[in-house]
């Protein structure tokens, strides 16, 4: 089907927008490794410090791999009004 | 190739695009694909008015490239068109992927499906032409915008990530793999 210039998808950003986007994005890129590498890191210290039984430290790992796996799956996740009930 | 020069200061982006521990490498992908879509769409937003079925009658990424649009499913014959139409197709296409539930789910607990990689792949495939035709077309409006050093590290970043998990093939990143080559060989000597 023919594109029209309504159908079109493509959206003019200024060139400002983009720069500051992707500035702050590898920022947070960065940011955003070197954060899950030291909360990685900080669980087996405290584990470590309290002697956790080998299974009960699996079980906290697999546990804050969960939190991480879904954290970035609602990174990703947009939000639109229809995911709203509307109650008034 | 003599654009490579500016990249934003940063850390090392090749350690950033490794799987983390214990992560789904799907949602890996996912999380990192719809990323590298928001980008090139900005960034293609931002140069779309020099970019004109005139003055890109045909989609190219150099003399030696030139793509036709197929979707396999509306556009079965490969079709000849100009830049900004073809990608125009890329784009909405693409969102319509990432906007699918079963293919890019979004509630938690919800399964990828089986094919999630291979549609995956082909999005990557298909993101990769729109920054060869704004390298080898448009790389003085990017420059006349000042986007060059950003432009540059959305792009390593986007190559650290498919070159990683083995997403694109050689032979698609040939139009600028001159290119490719001296980003990562630059910052071989700044992380070593």
């Amino acid at each position: 089907p023919p594109l029209t210039t309504r159908t079109r998808r493509v959206k003019k950003y200024s060139p400002e927008a983009y720069k500051f986007y992707m500035e702050q994005h590898i920022e947070n890129v960065i940011k955003g490794y070197k954060a899950r590498s030291s909360r990685r890191w900080q669980l087996e210290k405290e584990m470590t410090k309290f002697s956790l039984p080998d299974d009960t430290k699996s079980e906290m790992r697999k546990m804050l791999f969960k939190k991480e796996s879904n954290y970035i799956r609602l990174k990703r996740a947009k939000i639109d009004l229809d995911m709203f009930q509307m109650i008034k | 190739m003599r654009h490579a020069a500016a990249t934003l200061g940063s850390g090392n982006l090749q350690l950033a695009v490794v799987l983390p521990e214990g992560e789904d490498l799907n949602e890996w992908i996912a999380v990192n694909t719809v990323d590298f879509f928001n980008q090139i769409n900005m960034l293609y937003g931002t140069i779309s008015e020099f970019c004109t079925p005139t003055k890109c009658e045909v989609m190219s990424a150099g003399p030696k490239y030139e793509y036709h649009w197929a979707d396999g499913v509306q556009i079965k014959k490969p079709l000849k068109c100009s830049a900004p139409r073809y990608i125009d197709y890329l784009m909405t296409w693409v969102q319509s992927q990432l906007d699918n539930e079963e293919v890019f789910p979004s509630a938690v607990g919800v399964p990828f499906s089986k094919n999630f990689m291979s549609i995956a792949k082909t999005i990557l495939k298909r993101l990769f032409r729109v920054y060869a035709h704004i390298y080898h077309q448009h790389f003085s409006d990017v420059m006349g915008l000042g986007e060059e050093a950003h432009l540059n590290t959305s792009f390593k970043h986007f190559i650290y990530f498919v070159q990683e998990f083995n997403l694109i093939d050689r032979r698609e990143l040939a139009p600028l793999q001159e290119l490719i080559d001296k980003l990562i060989s630059r910052d071989k000597e700044k992380y070593k």
